[in-house]
């Protein structure tokens, strides 16, 4: 399939009467999960992995992509409305957001946000739609000896430059690969780890693990922290002049149009690279924009550039996200991995056949995003104030619904009673996990790619013998992954010396 | 209360914290140490072929489980794990005490789909947790209950045409006599 082909196909895909509505209502339903705090991209996206089963790939897709784009977006509304960023992506927008928000600015700081949500994403997924003649020809000179080097290199990606502490995180990269191992192996027959079960003879499913870790861990921390989702609710604008502030945030979006491509840029260059998220990318641009402004005193007051900045990043990320997770089937968050154990389920493959023989999927990929956003961005213009009710719904209620549909969702994966027991237990461990501060995406990440891992150790094994590691580019992938990693423990390591050194850790004088 | 209790109550907030954290990630990595210890020798009677990518896995995760505790440890305050343990199982623990519940109900949930089916299951959950555990009002906790329920049904059975599990006792009515 041409290029040319693929976007024709895929653009007609997306727009078709088969897949837009499940666009449209993944979008909202994103938009609505975004709102709610604590309830961030992953949430949705695990929720909406549990509906796929029935759907095409086309109408699967968007509905997950959907869903996951317009979280940010959502986010970013009730950062500004209520000092409660939705998601974490969203801190950024709290520098200056609220302070617009108490200016009374808050439709204005509302309007851009979102604007710049729908710009940067369409930047992101143009970027990644302009990669793609380059991926294909670079994808095929990854064999199965460099894709199991490069996914031990994502993985220490993962673990250093996640938000976690490096070793908690390699901790639980290393478990989740362990946990790939479970079930029948594919060379020998023989049945690993699974204490003589009947139900763990196939391995653990992909969507009850990522539901627990990511959807009932989440139900557990809002039940313990009970009553309102948002605290220290302000009374929101008039409804006729939230649009009229709105309006007028679009357009400073556009008039910024130099800022959001600049952001925008950042954005998706930070989210090629493994791990490390939407959140660093929209301080990185935040730091830009204030750098950039000509009037940098006024960031942190309440200046306009500091929501478009840090919103187009936010959006931005999932363009260059998305290029490794397509081309090599390596995710580099936990959106990412839970995007790509969608795409398992519809019976899609990533690599190679992706870029070539699916690549109308693709492009259904970029148009979902861009659509998704703006699908987003007009719901948001017009329903701000009835959406933000969202986080006034109590945790006892929310709690109880939601818990019914992830037990419903794990069923319904593979009709198994077994897969809500392996619900429950990956919820309690996800909750334990987030407490202790260890990468749950790490893990799920590890997971995903434990499969892949074995699957090509086996490969390279048998192609190139035990020094497989040995030939150009993967032993310069290995090289770069040790001393990527060493570099960052002898930072750790000066940085523990220099905090706990007498001089350093002496109180200056008065 | 005995008067290591008190001693230890009438610590800071933050310390406390700290100390419940440090119990908890001393449990988590034992756990987690014990597992993969028994992985580990449960591996040795694979093939080679089969057990060598979990090989692969186990060693630097057992190291890293060891220098984890290790590092735990040499940060951990003066209090004992048994007491802080303890502790938090005799509901002390405000947070844990809400999430265990929650467990437990979420437990019962499985049970109770297991012996009666899902819509049963799901709907006595959604009601106990918001009527009874949450002391919310009852004709509320009723409509949520039910139009939850309703649409889950609908969803389900009608929109992707799977059919939730009926249970136990259904299946015993109807005549299966293997479950």
């Amino acid at each position: 399939m041409t290029i040319i082909e693929g976007m024709t196909s895929g653009f007609l895909q997306s727009i078709s009467l088969g897949v837009i509505p499940y666009l449209a209502i993944g979008s909202v339903f994103g938009l609505v999960i975004g709102i709610i705090p604590g309830l961030g991209g992953h949430f949705a996206m695990a929720m909406a992995v549990t509906f796929l089963y029935t759907m095409e790939p086309g109408a699967g897709i968007a509905f997950l992509l959907g869903a996951h784009a317009t979280v940010a977006q959502g986010g970013g509304l009730t950062a500004i409305l209520f000092s409660t960023p939705g998601t974490g992506q969203n801190a950024a927008t709290l520098l200056d957001g609220p302070p617009m928000r108490d200016n009374g600015r808050a439709g204005v700081a509302v309007g851009a946000a979102m604007a710049s949500c729908f710009l940067g994403a369409t930047f992101g997924a143009i970027v990644l739609a302009c990669l793609i003649p380059f991926l294909r020809d670079v994808v095929l000179v990854f064999g199965p000896p460099e894709i199991f080097v490069l996914a031990f290199l994502a993985l220490t990606f993962v673990a250093v430059l996640g938000k976690e502490d490096l070793i908690r995180s390699l901790i639980a990269a290393l478990a989740g690969m362990l946990l790939a191992m479970i079930g029948l192996d594919n060379v020998t027959n023989t049945e690993r780890f699974t204490m003589g079960s009947m139900s763990l003879s196939d391995g653990l499913s992909l969507v009850p693990v990522i539901l627990g870790l990511f959807a009932v861990a989440e139900m557990f921390e809002l039940w313990a922290k009970g009553g309102a989702l948002a605290r220290g609710v302000e009374k929101p604008l008039s409804a006729r002049e939230t649009q009229r502030q709105i309006f007028e945030g679009i357009g400073l979006a556009f008039r910024n149009w130099w800022l959001v491509v600049r952001c925008s840029a950042i954005g998706t260059g930070m989210g090629l690279i493994p791990g490390l998220g939407s959140a660093p990318a929209a301080f990185v641009a935040y730091g830009h924009a204030k750098q950039t402004s000509k009037s940098p005193d006024t960031f942190g007051k309440g200046n306009v550039e500091g929501v478009i900045g840090p919103e187009a990043a936010n959006d931005a990320v999932e363009g260059g996200a998305l290029a490794s997770t397509i081309a090599f089937g390596i995710p580099g968050s936990s959106s990412m991995a839970i995007l790509l154990s969608g795409l398992f389920i519809l019976g899609l493959e990533t690599g190679p056949r992706m870029l070539n023989q699916n690549l109308d999927i693709v492009f259904i990929m970029i148009f979902t995003i861009i659509i998704g956003n703006l699908i987003g961005t007009l719901i948001g213009m017009f329903l701000v104030n009835p959406m933000s009710r969202a986080t006034s719904i109590k945790s006892e209620f929310m709690v109880p619904v939601l818990m019914a549909i992830i037990i419903t969702g794990a069923y319904a994966t593979d009709r198994s009673m077994f897969d809500i027991g392996v619900t429950i237990f990956f919820g309690i461990i996800g909750l334990v996990m987030k407490i202790l501060n260890y990468s749950r995406s790490a893990l799920l990440i590890g997971f995903v790619l434990g499969f892949a891992v074995e699957k090509n150790l086996y490969l390279a094994l048998l192609l190139k013998g035990p020094f497989f590691f040995m030939q150009p580019l993967p032993l310069a992938l290995t090289l770069f992954t040790i001393a990527f990693l060493a570099y960052n423990i002898v930072l750790i390591i000066r940085h523990r010396r220099s905090a706990a050194s007498p001089l350093t850790a002496r109180k200056p004088n008065p | 209360m005995s008067d290591h209790d008190k001693k230890q109550e009438s610590h800071k907030p933050g310390e406390t914290t700290r100390n419940d954290l440090f119990v908890l990630e001393l449990c988590f990595l034992i756990f987690l140490l014990a597992v993969v210890t028994v992985a580990f020798f449960e591996a040795t009677t694979y093939k080679i072929v089969s057990s060598r990518t979990p090989f692969v896995i186990m060693v630097p995760l057992w190291i890293l489980l060891v220098v984890q505790i290790i590092r735990s440890a040499r940060t951990s305050g003066d209090q004992t794990l048994w007491h802080r343990a303890m502790r938090a199982l005799r509901g002390r623990n405000t947070n844990f005490r809400k999430i265990n519940s929650l467990a437990g109900w979420i437990v019962a949930l499985g049970v109770t789909i297991q012996i009666f089916g899902h819509y049963i299951g799901i709907a006595s959950f959604m009601f106990v947790i918001m009527w009874l555990v949450a002391k919310q009002k009852l004709m509320t906790s009723v409509l949520v209950t039910l139009v939850t329920t309703g649409v889950i049904y609908l969803l389900f059975e009608h929109g992707f045409s799977i059919e939730l599990y009926r249970g136990m006792f259904f299946r015993y009515l109807a005549g299966y006599r293997v479950f």
